[in-house]
């Protein structure tokens, strides 16, 4: 019988790890900072909400710019976990369906086995009588079957 | 049509004999070739040609010449082979089947004919017939063996066998008592016989309308009705080859005869076939069953002109008795020893003797306490003793 590779639930597991990208030292570190930069810049913003209409106008503005920097640093703490949480159930559902795969990839290769078509799925015995036309049908559908299963997984 | 053995000469003219007839059919002429797909021609049964059958007569005629001891004196084999290409990879059967005649529907008729105008007139002697090939059944008690030139035109059953008429064309008073058929076949019954009221008749022989059938004439069907015969490309047929084994000692029954000769009985050889065919067919996952019909009675198929060997096996209890246990084996009477200072090299330990009783000495050398040494053990050595006989020591 052929033998075919069929990927395991670890093989999956693992190519589900490696699309989680977790942040980590100097751009944790960073993005903690610029947090905090940000919050703080809010609550001077708050204490100067009585200035002048210019003052206001040119604070905004500077504020419009530190919030873009601070959302994409929120945008990668917060991302990274949403990410790691869907990279985890990715990865449990890759499991359940390897487990799947495998019993479907071993049922096509004993269909492909017995297919009646080749040496392999022809006892090794010779029968002394008729064959018949049900057994005929018999030999034609596990034909059939085998044929799928060969489309399927090639 | 020329015997393959011809002891007649050296038989008293009248006196009873036995003479067989083997056809073994594996080529055939309108069938597709055993490697090609069937022909769509239901008449043709969905078969191809076969590559076991021949073998498997040939196998059983050689026995029958080289081996078979009858109760009276084997005077004639007919044996007709139509053997396959590969087959004919064998030299002997090869040159054995460019002897004889091929198993064409003429010549088994003819050899049918004078096979028994050789059995008519000795109701003493002993009639076999052996046929092997592709078969098919038209009811669950009507069976034919296909020939050579089978499917030769639409009268496709022209070209067979048919076992009931033969069986039946056997009886009678004035031929032997004495018979034994074997039919190596498959009984599957093909479609078409259920879209064709008649497709020809198969051979047969003259039958009486009654009168008295005394005769023990088993028939050992190679299948049960409905199933399907195996052949082993190479080997022959799963029959044939649990047949010799069987023949070869399997078979044997029990006891002696009152003359302390060994035999294989109808009986014996039907016990011993159903569980050697099963086996081998088993090996391949498969399954086929031998079933005996025809007209059972008493009789003796073979006599061994020497006991027939067999495996035995001894266990010893405890295990570790092995190393220091040692063997003797004499007959039943302590007159002589057949076999000494045997080893017990695996536990339980198989020997092959000849069939019979023994008396069996198990002696533990050195002293090894608290093992104590066995003596005049009665062992039986049968075909059909089941596990090892045991030894307790200790």
């Amino acid at each position: 019988m052929a033998q075919e590779h069929v990927p395991g639930p670890q093989a999956l597991s693992n190519t589900a790890s490696q699309a989680t990208v977790r942040l980590s030292g100097a751009a944790l570190v960073t993005a903690f900072v610029v947090l905090a930069a940000f919050i703080a810049f809010v609550w001077y913003m708050i204490t100067q909400r009585s200035v002048a209409e210019t003052t206001w106008s040119r604070l905004a503005w500077l504020f419009s710019s530190v919030e873009a920097i601070a959302f994409g640093a929120a945008g990668a703490l917060f991302g990274s976990s949403i990410q790691r949480q869907r990279a985890e159930k990715a990865e449990a559902s890759a499991e359940r369906n390897a487990d799947t795969a495998a019993k479907g990839r071993a049922l096509a290769a004993s269909i492909k086995a017995d297919d009646p078509g080749t040496p392999a799925g022809r006892s090794s015995l010779e029968r002394l009588g008729p064959t018949g036309q049900a057994s005929k049908a018999a030999e034609d559908l596990a034909a059939r079957h085998a044929a799928i299963a060969r489309e399927l997984f090639p | 049509m020329t015997l393959w053995l011809d002891r007649t000469g050296a038989a008293n003219p009248g006196a009873p004999a036995a003479h067989a007839l083997v056809v073994g059919v594996s080529r055939y002429a309108h069938l597709p070739p055993p490697d090609a797909d069937p022909s769509d021609d239901p008449l043709k049964f969905g078969l191809v040609g076969a590559t076991t059958p021949a073998t498997g007569a040939f196998h059983f005629a050689r026995w029958l010449r080289d081996r078979f001891q009858p109760a009276v004196p084997l005077a004639s084999i007919r044996l007709l082979l139509s053997p396959s290409d590969l087959e004919l990879g064998d030299a002997e059967l090869a040159a054995t089947a460019a002897q004889v005649e091929s198993a064409s529907t003429a010549n088994v008729r003819r050899a049918l004919l004078e096979w028994r105008a050789a059995c008519h007139g000795q109701p003493d002697g002993m009639a076999v017939l052996y046929l092997s090939g592709h078969g098919a059944s038209q009811s669950r008690t009507d069976h034919f063996v296909l020939l050579e030139d089978f499917a030769a035109d639409q009268l496709v059953m022209d070209y067979s066998v048919d076992v009931g008429r033969v069986h039946r064309g056997m009886a009678g008073p004035s031929l032997p008592q004495s018979q034994f058929f074997f039919v190596d076949a498959c009984r599957i019954r093909p479609e078409a016989f259920s879209r064709y009221r008649a497709a020809g008749s198969g051979l047969g022989l003259p039958e009486e309308w009654d009168g008295e059938d005394r005769r023990a004439a088993p028939v050992y069907f190679s299948a049960s009705p409905g199933t399907a015969a195996l052949g082993e490309p190479g080997h022959g047929t799963l029959f044939s080859q649990a047949l010799m084994s069987c023949l070869e000692g399997m078979a044997v029954d029990d006891f002696a005869d009152p003359e302390g000769r060994f035999r294989i009985t109808g009986s014996s050889l039907q016990i011993a076939l159903e569980q050697r065919v099963a086996e081998l067919a088993d090996g391949y996952g498969e399954w086929q069953e031998v079933v005996v019909g025809g007209q059972m009675r008493g009789s003796v198929f073979h006599y061994f002109e020497t006991p027939p060997k067999l495996p035995v096996a001894i266990g010893l209890y405890p295990d570790h008795a092995r190393p220091v246990a040692w063997a003797d084996w004499w007959d039943i009477d302590r007159e002589a020893r057949i076999l000494r200072d045997c080893r017990f090299e695996w536990n339980p330990m198989i020997w092959t003797v000849p069939v019979g009783m023994y008396s069996l000495d198990v002696i533990i050398r050195p002293d090894t306490p608290p093992l104590q040494s066995k003596i005049g053990l009665p062992v039986a050595v049968a075909p059909r003793v089941l596990g090892p006989r045991m030894v307790r020591l200790a």
